[in-house]
């Protein structure tokens, strides 16, 4: 009983724990995952942004070459590299030592001008400056031309990269608004599950803490207290608590049981008590009535006998005849009267112990009351 | 005086005490007044008569050491002796009854001789 209860509340609490863990877990996992997209739009504005140094560099390289202090190699490598930038930031890829992912697809548009731009900047390089090769060529065409058009291209080049980078940090800046409301979202909803955590945890042990109320109540002696239960509910607590009340109950009826039994001894000790007490006074009384008789018939003896020896006297003031049958009578009577109290107290004792034989016979019950003294 | 429910046992007192009067070695000569009822004892009683109460304690309409109380209300001097054949507590009946002295306690039953020799020794 004590293990079901025990492992229905653990198994209650440890649900809610794990579901709050998937969820710190989740929102970390989500959260890290929206800032890994941040960083690596970061880094393709890195990369878009070197576009603009590399085309500065190509056009250095091209005026290098046009004053002829420098040649076409050094144009070929800029080119190279520009053109593997442009390619890598759709693409992704390492370059410059940096992991880049795929451009987002809502940015291929941008991407497409800068890429548009750039095939024509590299086709007009192509055509100009290494293709032709015609002896002198170059040097026919007026290069004063020949700048303005490069110049234009690269900044048409550089232009389209701009407008790429400032898409790529609005898109960065909307993304960490977006990423504050969702962690903030995520905050509220973990505090949330974690109160509903306590509260239900609460919920679940607050018979326990009721019980133990009812406990240290009990402990003080105070037993007549119950705990509220709910009658639908059953599970294990409700179970306690509702044999915690019946455990109280059966106390109850047995200190009650237990009060009568007393109760009844007290009385049935008082009974005795007060028997004890009668067969005092019947002893006392006995005792008294017994001793009365001896009296007169010691006494009355002892004159008797003195008057006898004194007759033998010369000093002779002895009572009469009369006088002496009357004393003697008196004696006899005494005795006799001892002789029936001795009868009686045996009678009582027969009855006590149930032996008593009524001795019944016809008789005069005007005779009986008269020999009663008290009545007479 | 003689106060005892009892007439047989005042008749034996009476003859008792008063033959002791005719070879006692004593030249006091006792009169004895016997009663039976504690009212009748009460009303015949009168001050600077009487040397000595004999009184039962069970009596009836009035017990003996009531009885004794109204007597010393009329002679404070008298002396008293208290008879009983049962059993009695005397520290019980000091309680109730303080102004009587339970100096002199006779149980029943007794030898004329015995009562002889106390009632003299009360009244020396």
């Amino acid at each position: 009983m004590v293990q079901r209860i025990n492992s229905k509340i653990t198994s209650k609490i440890t649900l809610l724990v794990i579901i709050e863990i998937i969820l710190i877990v989740g929102s970390f996992g989500v959260l890290s995952y929206f800032q890994s997209l941040q960083s690596s739009i970061g880094n393709s504005i890195n990369i878009a942004g070197k576009n603009r140094y590399l085309t500065a560099n190509l056009l250095l390289q091209i005026e290098r070459y046009l004053d002829g202090s420098s040649d076409i190699s050094h144009i070929n490598v800029v080119m190279n590299s520009l053109q593997s930038n442009i390619i890598g930031l759709t693409g992704g890829g390492s370059i410059s030592g940096v992991h880049l992912r795929p451009l987002p697809s809502e940015f291929s548009d941008l991407w497409n001008t800068v890429n548009a731009k750039w095939n024509t900047y590299r086709t007009a390089i192509s055509n100009i400056l290494i293709i032709p090769s015609e002896e002198g060529k170059a040097n026919t065409i007026d290069k004063l031309t020949i700048r303005k058009q490069f110049n234009s291209l690269a900044l048409d080049l550089i232009g389209a990269s701009d407008v790429l980078v400032t898409q790529l940090g609005e898109q960065v800046d909307k993304n960490s608004y977006n990423l504050l409301i969702l962690q903030i979202t995520l905050g509220i909803l973990n505090m949330g599950i974690l109160a509903l955590i306590l509260y239900l945890i609460t919920r679940i042990l607050r018979p326990i803490f009721v019980l133990t109320q009812a406990m240290s109540e009990v402990k003080k002696g105070n037993l007549e207290i119950s705990v509220q239960e709910n009658n639908k509910a059953k599970d294990d607590l409700s179970i306690l608590t509702r044999s915690f009340n019946l455990m109280l109950d059966t106390i109850r009826n047995h200190n009650k049981k237990q009060d009568e039994l007393t109760k009844d001894l007290a009385r049935a000790n008082e009974e005795l008590k007060q028997a004890g007490r009668l067969k005092d006074d019947f002893i006392n009384v006995a005792a008294h009535e017994l001793r009365n008789p001896v009296q007169p018939i010691l006494g009355l003896a002892q004159i008797l006998r003195s008057k006898k020896m004194r007759k033998n006297d010369s000093h002779n003031k002895s009572i009469t005849i009369d006088e002496e049958y009357k004393l003697l009578d008196i004696i006899v009577r005494n005795a006799k009267k001892l002789l029936l109290l001795e009868e009686n107290i045996l009678d009582v004792a027969r009855i006590e112990n149930k032996s008593l034989k009524l001795d019944i016979e016809e008789c005069n019950l005007y005779e009986v009351l008269f020999r009663i003294p008290e009545i007479k | 005086m003689i106060i005892d429910d009892n007439p047989d046992i005042t008749t034996t007192f009476k003859m008792g005490i008063e033959s002791s009067n005719n070879y006692a070695n004593h030249n006091k000569r006792i009169e004895v007044y016997t009663y039976n009822d504690p009212i009748a004892a009460l009303s015949d009683f009168k001050p600077d008569f009487y040397d000595l109460l004999l009184i039962d304690i069970n009596l009836p309409n009035m017990n003996g050491l009531e009885l004794c109380e109204k007597m010393l209300m009329i002679d404070i001097n008298v002396k008293v002796c208290f008879m009983t054949s049962g059993v009695v507590s005397r520290e019980a009946l000091r309680e109730i009854y303080p102004a009587v002295s339970l100096g002199c306690f006779i149980n029943k039953p007794v030898t004329i001789d015995y009562l002889v020799n106390r009632i003299m020794a009360e009244l020396d």
